[in-house]
């Protein structure tokens, strides 16, 4: 136990730099799309009302308040997600590469560790993992300092306030801050399986190179393929009710997990080459 | 003793390694002689498990290889094994957080010795400097065995001489070695055991003390018979 | 300690020899105190196994002794030490010897050469 904690240590302390420039660009991003966006906002409606003769009522019916949606539709907020979930998935791919990569063998060192070779499996799904968390708590941080900086930009009369429950319902949100728990378990199980299967396709393709690639391939398929048993069994009988389809694909998606990590042990132990 | 039993290794449609079997004893110094693609690397690889063998077994002190062992026996290749943007210091923390048996003092000794300042940065290190660095983050631990991967690749003169005084010094004393190298010049008079290999076999394996007194030949004189005659 | 060994004759052989040239020519003196295993290996650059080997040699020949937990020292034995001397003179006369045998000069004739380069060699010291 020990030893995986000074892992998953060793593998945050690696990346730390590269996620804060990661998160000071996500914030600036959104900073700045606020700002934008509101800005915009503010100064077409005011040339429209003056153009137009209108009222801020009439304005209002014609071409709607400004709300929070209105930033979580802009290019700003989605591509700064988009960017930042982009950088993350290159990591999983590059969190086990980059100590294969350079003059220096990292993962030497890391199989010749007193330990179980699969600490160092469980120590980069960790660091992923705390990786996703810290993103997706900084952004419901950064989404109430959007909504401070926006409503000082925006006059009273204009701004569409709007309940946390609606604005957490936009699509985006939706996904990364689902509502029932059913949702969030299942998503971050799902997430999970994806990273685990991911990091045992890598496993393979290191362990048997060309043929590793079309091993983790068939691999890849047999996991989807367990995971997606229920929905399977769904289509043929139509038995289930929608809740326990998600709870059924969450159970198998836990399955496969645990068999990306058997598997993984298995590699790492029998085949793996440096 | 670490015993190489009739390991075979196939790789990439090659047969790399064909039947290979020796042994190296705890107190000696073993020296692995071959060309490059002989099989010397190879098979110190196999011994630490960084790569899988088709056939045969090893065993260290009488036990396949386990996590546990890492505290018996380590392997100093000929690449770095340590994050490059770490300092030396930062170094030697990573390594006393996971091993019981590596020895700080032993390792500040050494840091003096090879006379490297421990603010540096690996990555700005010499290509020497970082060999010297690899090193001594081996022989800094406690371990009963010590593989070494060319140990005087690419290092200056008077380096090697520096090494060869560690040969000779308490830092190997009662320690199983093995040693691969093309130097054997240097280190003649240092070797308990010269294992010749070639083409992924072992041709010879003996004492060379032994062979001097029987035979009256020096390594170089077996290397010549072996590979040429 | 410069000692160039040779790769063909066991090493313990050549180290064993050099104690007994420089017991002979009286640099190590009796009950001199010899450097330990690991120290010796150091300084001629061998293997310590290959010093052990030469020790164990030396000590079974009576030209070291080791007392107890102490040190290892050179003999003082008187006997040890003169035939050391004897062996080594002996050796270089068996070596002159069959070099000139195939020349068969006379004896005094040889006897006097090397008394004058003995003489010579002496002076130019």
């Amino acid at each position: 136990m020990n030893h995986y904690i000074k892992l998953v240590n060793f593998e945050v302390k690696r990346f730390s730099k590269l996620y804060l420039s990661l998160i000071i660009a996500v914030v600036a991003a959104q900073i700045i799309g606020a700002i934008v966006t509101s800005s915009f906002y503010v100064s077409n409606a005011e040339t429209t009302m003056v153009r137009d003769q209108m009222t801020v009522s009439d304005y209002i019916l014609t071409y709607g308040a400004y709300s929070l949606q209105n930033f979580l539709f802009s290019e700003y907020f989605f591509l700064s997600v988009i960017f930042a979930a982009a950088l993350l998935m290159i990591y999983v791919f590059f969190i086990w590469y980059r100590d294969w990569l350079g003059k220096s063998s990292v993962i030497y060192r890391l199989l010749m560790l007193p330990t179980a070779r699969r600490n160092v499996y469980f120590a980069k799904l960790t660091t992923i993992l705390l990786f996703v968390f810290g993103l997706t708590a900084m952004q419901i941080i950064l989404l109430e300092v959007v909504n401070q900086i926006t409503q000082r930009i925006v006059p009273d009369q204009l701004w569409m306030d709007e309940s946390i429950i609606y604005i957490y319902s936009t699509e985006l949100l939706d996904l990364l801050y689902p509502q029932s728990p059913l949702l969030f378990v299942f998503y971050y199980v799902i997430g999970i399986t994806a990273v685990a299967v991911i990091f045992t396709s890598i496993l393979f393709e290191r362990s048997y190179h060309l043929k590793g690639i079309f091993l983790a391939f068939i691999y890849c398929v047999i996991s989807v393929g367990i995971v997606m048993v229920p929905v399977i069994v769904q289509i043929i009988t139509n038995y289930f009710y929608t809740n326990e389809i998600y709870l059924l694909v969450t159970g198998f998606s836990v399955l496969t997990t645990a068999l990306a990590i058997y598997l993984a042990d298995y590699l790492l132990k029998r085949k793996i080459n440096v | 003793m670490i015993e190489v039993k009739n390991v075979s290794k196939k790789y990439k449609r090659k047969q790399v390694l064909k039947d290979m079997s020796f042994t190296a004893e705890k107190g000696q110094i073993t020296c692995l002689i071959g060309i490059n693609g002989a099989g010397k690397t190879t098979i110190m690889k196999s011994i630490m498990a960084l790569t899988p063998i088709d056939r045969g077994e090893i065993l260290i002190d009488g036990k396949k290889i386990s996590k546990d062992a890492y505290e018996k026996i380590t392997y100093i290749p000929d690449r770095l094994t340590m994050s490059p943007n770490y300092t030396i210091a930062q170094s030697f923390e990573f390594m006393a957080d996971f091993y019981k048996v590596w020895n700080e003092q032993r390792a500040t000794e050494l840091l003096a010795f090879f006379q490297l300042d421990p603010n540096d940065k690996i990555s700005s290190l010499s290509k020497g400097n970082t060999a010297k660095v690899n090193l001594l983050l081996g022989l800094a631990l406690d371990v009963d065995y010590i593989l070494m991967d060319e140990p005087f690749s690419g290092i200056d003169i008077f380096s090697r001489e520096q090494i060869a005084n560690v040969f000779t010094s308490h830092l190997i004393e009662n320690r199983g070695v093995i040693i691969t190298t093309h130097e054997i010049n240097d280190i003649e008079h240092l070797i308990d055991k010269a294992v010749l290999i070639g083409d992924g076999r072992v041709l010879r394996e003996m004492n060379v003390e032994e062979m001097r007194e029987t035979e009256g030949k020096s390594v170089v004189d077996v290397m010549r018979e072996v590979y040429v005659g | 300690m410069d000692v160039k060994f040779n790769n063909r004759d066991p090493v313990y052989v050549q180290v064993i020899r050099h104690f007994k040239e420089q017991i002979a020519k009286g640099s190590f003196a009796p009950g001199h105190v010899i450097p330990s295993r690991r120290e010796l290996a150091n300084q001629l650059k061998i293997n310590p196994n290959t010093v052990q080997r030469a020790y164990k040699e030396m000590e079974e020949q009576k030209l070291i002794y080791t007392e107890g937990n102490m040190p290892s020292c050179i003999t003082k034995d008187e006997t040890v030490l003169k035939s050391v001397r004897e062996e080594l003179i002996s050796e270089a006369v068996q070596v002159f010897i069959s070099s000139i045998k195939s020349i068969n000069a006379p004896l005094p004739e040889i006897m006097e050469l090397v008394q004058k380069q003995y003489e010579e060699a002496e002076q130019r010291d």
